[in-house]
């Protein structure tokens, strides 16, 4: 059997993928059935030296199976390649930094306020520090880009911080001759100075914006009950015009997935995003209260199947976090092995509050900034904290396994159903499905998958999607 | 020989009409395409430069430019006073009464 190479019932037909192969076809179930006897009778050898994707096994080629069918020939020669998997073009892939966990907004469905709130603004010696050692370790590597990313809270509410960081990235990458790359996570709530500023350094904003003004301010009002949308969208006119690409991300809720085709339209002419990110809301203690609810998976699926296709006729990449990405495993830093820098000092590769994860028994801490400046990462525990995503049963024969990496460990809320898949891995393989069947110009079967009660079923129910494993 | 009377701290500046500058790799670029008069600046002067043109004071902009360039407090003050003194005179930023 290949492992890495997925079958899936898509109405009447087989969808096969190999994502590392960049493999995706639409098959007959006959065609599916020839496909898992060839692929049965290969002949597993061992992974050669120096591959990148050294933990996959290699397999024989065709001439060592049976011969296949000549129509699916193009594809097993395809399959028989070995999977290309991205290398790690550096460690850690990013440094980020929490300036604060403030923040001038009060999202219905924000959970990132608790003890955290408490350490204020990250002082600069913070800052400096853990940059002057990330870049240090990049410098020494002697190739790669020194790529700084803000969170929150809000950064922008703490713009001396934000202004040292990027001027210490700057002339530190000067010196080393390293390219850079600034982006921030924000509110969008940008004074004309930050906006300015924003403008002249930074490569990739990502706003949120959780549609038009109804849905935004719905979700996303001030502190003192009064609407956002309108300042929001002052900010996203004024950057639209300069150099810094933008990324609009929208919160998806029950409120607002209807809307989303709708949104995407909106996004794409009114601001001319580089991409338009949708995520569904997480229901969180930050929801309590705030009368918000989740939206449906299978609606939420199907929104942002419609919003892509909007979005793409206007030439406006829709992305979803835990879509397959070819540069990229999985979409969670804490695989790739990012350093966050919250406020008080502590390095951990995950951005969300510490008690998300301690929560769920999980220590996602890798160092500190130590009170001498010096940033301390422990190598063992990088290691440790980047193997716990593959190590989840249940993703090990799931199809959208390269795409979402496992998910987010720090936000395992829901239980997962009989077949072993939570609300995200379902809504997830929805999309996934659907949107490799886009790809293949095959709209009216992904319309199916997302709306036919057995084609879904048959699609979320399913235990291992390997090839061989079901059958055809 | 007369001294040249320091900045107050509290000065905040403005670039002068026709001034144009923008940040680029390693630094900023600042100039004049009226009289065709361009300089580059490197770090940590570009730091300066750029908090300075932002209408931050003096004070505020070495207190920045001490983590930026990893000077001590009295060491960024003076690298800032001496770059508005020389700017001033070179006429590419100018005093503003009030920081923004």
């Amino acid at each position: 059997m290949l492992d890495d190479v997925y079958i899936l019932p898509v109405g009447s037909r087989r969808l096969v993928f190999s994502p590392w192969r960049g493999v995706a076809a639409v098959v007959s179930p006959s065609g599916a059935s020839a496909l898992a006897q060839w692929a049965g009778s290969l002949v597993a050898q061992p992974p050669s030296a120096g591959h990148a994707s050294g933990s996959q096994p290699r397999t024989a080629g065709p001439h060592h199976g049976l011969r296949p069918p000549p129509e699916l020939a193009p594809l097993t020669e395809a399959l028989a390649c070995p999977p290309e998997r991205p290398p790690d073009h550096q460690w850690p892939p990013f440094l980020g930094l929490i300036a604060t966990r403030a923040c001038n907004m009060a999202c219905g469905y924000c959970d990132f306020g608790g003890e955290e709130l408490a350490d204020g603004v990250m002082k600069p010696e913070v800052a400096v520090g853990a940059i002057n050692g990330w870049a240090a370790r990049i410098r020494d590597q002697g190739a790669g880009e020194l790529n700084l990313h803000f969170f929150g809270g809000e950064p922008f509410v703490a713009p001396d911080l934000v202004q040292v960081a990027v001027h210490r990235t700057r002339a530190l990458a000067a010196e080393a001759g390293l390219p850079t790359h600034f982006e921030a996570s924000t509110n969008g709530l940008l004074d004309d100075a930050m906006i300015g500023f924003a403008q002249d350094y930074f490569d990739v904003l990502v706003v949120s914006l959780d549609g038009q003004q109804a849905d935004h301010d719905r979700h996303r009002p001030l502190p003192d009950g009064m609407g956002s949308f309108a300042r929001v969208c002052r900010t996203l006119q004024r950057l639209r015009d300069g150099q810094v690409d933008i990324c609009l991300r929208c919160c998806v809720s029950s409120a607002n997935v209807e809307h989303m085709a709708a949104i995407a339209e909106w996004f794409a002419g009114e601001f001319q995003p580089r991409t338009i990110n949708f995520e569904p809301m997480r229901l969180g203690a930050g929801c309590r209260g705030s009368g918000l609810t989740a939206a449906d998976p299978a609606a939420f699926a199907r929104g942002f199947i419609a919003a892509r296709r909007v979005a793409r006729a206007a030439g406006v990449e829709c992305t979803f976090s835990a879509l397959f990405d070819a540069s990229r495993e999985g979409f969670c830093p804490v695989s790739r092995g990012a350093y966050i820098v919250a406020p008080n000092g502590s390095v951990r590769c995950c951005y969300l509050p510490a008690r998300h994860w301690r929560d769920l028994g999980l220590d996602l801490e890798i160092g500190s900034v130590a009170e001498d400046g010096a940033l301390r990462v422990d190598a063992a525990a990088v290691r440790r904290v980047r193997q716990l995503s593959p190590e989840r049963p249940r993703c090990h024969t799931c199809f959208c396994r390269a795409g979402c990496g496992g998910g987010c460990l720090a936000r395992e809320g829901d239980p997962p159903d009989a077949a072993g898949f939570t609300v995200f891995c379902r809504m997830t393989r929805l999309i996934q499905a659907a949107a490799l069947l886009d790809d293949l110009d095959q709209a009216d079967t992904a319309d199916t998958v997302l709306s036919a009660p057995a084609a879904l079923a048959a699609l979320l129910n399913r235990p291992d999607d390997r090839l061989g494993a079901n059958g055809p | 020989m007369t001294q040249t009377p320091t900045i107050p701290a509290s000065a905040c500046f403005r670039t002068t009409p026709g001034t144009l500058w923008s940040a680029q790799a390693g630094g900023v670029i600042v100039g004049d395409h009226v009289r065709n008069d361009w300089m580059q600046l490197a770090y940590p002067e570009a730091a300066v430069w750029d908090l300075l043109a932002r209408g931050r004071s003096i004070a505020d902009t070495a207190g920045r430019v001490r983590w930026i360039a990893g000077l001590s407090p009295e060491a960024a003050q003076t690298l800032v006073q001496g770059c508005a003194d020389r700017w001033l005179r070179e006429n590419r930023i100018r005093q503003w009464p009030t920081s923004p």
